[in-house]
């Protein structure tokens, strides 16, 4: 299997013609092909959006990236379109109970040699149901404060599942596990989240609030982190996140489902004003939603331990008007303390790819986006190293990439049996293996 | 050779926070620019011009990788291209994470441009 | 009618060339290919049949034989030989005392159409001051009634302009071009810009340039000197303007490409002092 890379990094109207000039030059017929935007594309893409759709007669997916790159540079604008040789087998979710969809899709991959999930990781509706959202936040809310029961929180927890206003990764990766391949999870946020994104795409149609499972023939996936290897106790990998991690503050949490309620007796709206994040009303919100963008990057996150591998991930904390704080990992998996932290104490850029695979073989690195808010340009030294190490690349840059892989390798992302997700830090790896001959 | 300067370093300026990009020869002397008709540009480029001998200086003789300056509500950034060439880049401080990484893109095309071409 | 300067692209960046009967500096410190641009501005009036008058303080014709040989200019070797070109090394030491024979020599073998060469003037004028402007100023003038004339002035390693000696020439000649080698070696190491060029357009900025084996100097000239778009005609024929503006702005865009919108510009700017004058 194999891709060509037709790049186009700016955002105006002559991209429609280039785009046009490189697919009548290609000399080959495709047969499936991923369409990166760049975000800040969101908006003007519709055009180019609708010629694809007139000249594209194979398989597509297609969604936002803040960046991605090739062997000639790192892009933070345009388009590009990854063209497959071989064709790619996709299953997307029904109306349904996830789960079960995500069930018949794990019996379905079995023969396949890898899968990648795409799906949104969080939704941000429309501006009439975020502002039932928050009505049905601030009711639980109440119920939760005069009660004091958790029960509250995981019914609203309940109800954020069962419309899939979040899909959780690990329980995702829990269930496309079971197909016994190795899965990698491009869940998306964008860095800028505004009405009705993130925008996923299957041949042009939304996908909307589902996940999209891409079977692989002739592939691997592989998984990295960039961080010290976790503990072998609860304790151990206190003192790795503490070493790795700006460690700010040890407390209590208490959460259910996908819901954090409380951290050290306060709700996260009120916890998050300590640390000086600007506190961001209702209205404010949906106008930053409507508009530029709700920022869904921040310095600050908190890292919970894993109860079974003593693994950890991180949640961002970010400042909302929500007194539920919405996490996009299952926190039942979790111990009831975490770490307050901010900056990671530095690594190279460069080690996001840093996988120990052959040069020769085409490959798709799905890197973490919040190394280009941490690194900022400094992120160029992803393409430096690959530039020196590596060939046949691509690079995309997009939230949390994880995986189910067998890896063995102990990164502390590893929050589940051979399960692995973080808030950051994170790559996956996809590696196209020559077509065996027929 | 300086067409094709010019035209990479258009590419950049029409980013909305860049407010414009000098390429600058060690001496001071600018070689090729690109700047966006913002009166009070002028009055920061003045400033600049009286320092950028010293910058530069600063950046070569040091090995810096770059060097960043905020005049008022502008930041001045200066890359080094080669031996004797210099990228500034005037931008908003609101400036997010594209466009450094353009930056660094746009310093990898220059040299390829001058190097190719010398 | 322009006088072309024999150095690849230099032409372009001036327009067309120098104008006739004028004083031309070329100011540089040393290496800077002053001499070279000299050759190169004679061996062109060579090629185009034209007589050349080579002067130095300094230099002999037998070293200015060399440096042509160097370069693979034979023709330039053999000009000199047979005396279309001829060469003085002249022993006038201040302006104050240019000796009749310096003057009368330039007026005995100038014919229609010479190329004059002074290089450098510096030792001429080395002390000289501000206050003796005029007597340079008088030189120059004699100079532009025999021909045209190149002067190479030469650049002090402080790398001051605003030295009388070569402040007062780049006040009083018609066209200054500076030469600047930074020596490094890197692209834009050496550069060149013309500083002025009375009653003609001239590039902006500097322009790199090479020195060569049988090209000399050769300058990076990559713009595009042509005048507007016919569309830019009819559009200014268009405008409701006073008729003394209309051809004002249909010479420029003549001369130079201009687009609509500053031609827009360039009339509101009028449309708003017209109202503001009484």
């Amino acid at each position: 299997m194999n891709f060509k890379a037709v790049v186009y990094p700016r955002i105006d109207d002559k991209c429609v013609k280039y785009l046009s000039e490189k697919l009548n030059k290609l000399d080959f017929d495709p047969k499936f092909s991923f369409i990166f935007f760049s975000t800040n594309f969101y908006g003007k893409h519709n055009n180019v959006l609708k010629f694809l759709k007139d000249v594209i007669d194979f398989d597509s997916v297609c969604f936002f990236v803040e960046a991605f790159g090739d062997e000639k540079a790192i892009y933070s604008s345009g388009i590009s379109l990854l063209l497959f040789d071989e064709r790619v087998d996709i299953f997307k979710t029904g109306d349904g109970i996830l789960e079960k969809e995500l069930e018949k899709i794990a019996e379905r991959l079995r023969g396949y040699d890898c899968a990648l999930a795409v799906y949104p990781l969080l939704y941000f509706p429309s501006k009439i149901e975020l502002l039932k959202g928050l009505a049905r936040d601030k009711l639980y809310t109440t119920l939760y404060q005069a009660t004091k029961r958790l029960i509250f929180a995981r019914i609203h927890s309940e109800w954020l599942l069962r419309n899939r206003v979040v899909i959780p990764i690990n329980r995702v990766l829990k269930i496309l596990s079971k197909a016994g391949i190795p899965v990698g999870s491009v869940n998306i946020v964008p860095m800028e989240a505004k009405e009705n994104t993130p925008l996923i795409l299957h041949n042009f149609e939304p996908i909307g609030r589902n996940v999209l499972v891409l079977g692989f023939k002739n592939a691997d996936i592989h998984f990295k982190d960039v961080f010290m290897k976790k503990g072998k106790s609860y304790e151990e990998t206190l003192n790795v996140i503490k070493k790795q991690f700006a460690a700010k503050d040890f407390v209590n949490v208490k959460k259910a489902g996908v819901i954090l309620a409380e951290i050290d007796g306060t709700s996260v709206k009120n916890y998050v004003k300590r640390l000086r994040l600007k506190e961001i009303e209702k209205g404010n919100f949906i106008e930053k939603l409507e508009k530029e963008g709700f920022k869904t990057v921040t310095p600050y996150g908190l890292a919970f331990i894993n109860k079974e591998t003593f693994g950890s991930a991180s949640l961002g904390l970010l400042s909302t008007p929500l007194n539920l704080y919405i996490s996009f990992f299952d926190l039942e998996e979790f111990f009831g303390e975490a770490l307050v932290v901010g900056e990671v104490l530095a690594f190279d850029p460069a080690d996001f790819v840093k996988f120990d695979v052959s040069p020769e073989r085409k490959k798709i690195f799905f890197v973490d986006h919040s190394a280009l808010f941490e690194y900022r340009g400094e992120v160029y030294r992803i393409y430096e190293w690959l530039s020196e190490n590596q060939k046949n690349f691509f690079l995309v840059f997009t939230s949390c990439p994880s995986a189910f892989v067998k890896s063995g390798e102990n990164f502390l992302s590893e929050n589940g049996r051979n399960i692995y997700y973080n808030g950051s830090g994170t790559t996956i790896l996809l590696e196209l293996r020559d077509s065996e001959k027929r | 050779m300086i067409w094709r300067l010019k035209e990479v370093l258009r590419t950049i300026s029409e980013d909305p926070s860049i407010e414009g990009v000098i390429i600058y020869r060690v001496d001071g002397v600018p070689i090729a620019s690109n700047l966006k008709e913002n009166r009070k540009i002028l009055e920061h480029l003045y400033v600049l011009e009286n320092q950028i001998k010293t910058l530069l200086s600063y950046i070569f003789n040091q090995n810096l990788d770059d060097t960043s300056i905020k005049i008022k509500e502008l930041k001045v950034k200066l890359y080094p291209i080669t031996k004797t060439l210099v990228l500034v880049a005037l931008s908003n401080p609101s400036a997010d994470f594209r466009v450094e990484l353009e930056i660094k893109r746009i310093i990898n095309e220059l040299r390829e441009i001058l190097l190719n071409e010398f | 009618m322009r006088v072309k300067t024999g150095v690849l692209g230099m032409d372009t960046l001036l327009g067309g060339g120098f104008r006739k009967n004028t004083v031309n500096v070329i100011v540089g410190a040393a290496g800077t290919g002053k001499t070279i641009f000299a050759l190169q501005y004679l061996l062109k009036g060579v090629e185009n049949d034209e007589k050349g008058i080579y002067i130095s303080f300094e230099v002999d014709a037998k070293s200015l034989i060399t440096l042509a040989e160097s370069l693979g200019w034979r023709q330039l070797m053999k000009a000199m030989e047979d005396g279309r070109i001829v060469a003085t090394r002249s022993k006038a030491n201040m302006i104050d005392y240019i000796n009749e024979d310096l003057l009368n020599f330039i007026e005995k073998n100038a014919e229609e159409n010479t190329r004059i060469v002074i290089d450098s003037l510096t030792p001429l004028i080395a002390p000289i001051d501000f206050s003796q402007r005029n007597d340079l100023n008088w030189f120059f003038e004699q100079l532009k009634a025999n021909g045209t004339t190149l002067v190479t002035i030469e650049e002090r390693f402080t790398g001051s302009l605003s030295l009388p000696e070569v402040a007062l020439p780049v006040f009083l000649a018609d066209s200054v071009i500076y030469l600047k080698n930074i020596k490094y070696g890197e692209p834009f190491s050496r550069t060149i810009e013309i500083i002025k060029h009375r009653a003609s357009w001239h590039a902006e900025g500097v322009y790199p340039y090479r020195i060569l084996p049988g090209l000399g100097i050769v300058v990076e000239c990559d713009i595009d000197f042509k005048p507007s778009d016919k569309k830019i005609l009819e559009y200014i024929n268009s405008l409701n303007i006073p008729e003394d503006l209309k051809e004002k702005l249909e010479f420029l865009a003549k001369q130079v490409e201009v687009t609509e919108k500053f031609i827009e510009k360039v009339v509101r700017i009028y449309d708003m002092e017209a109202k503001r004058s009484p």
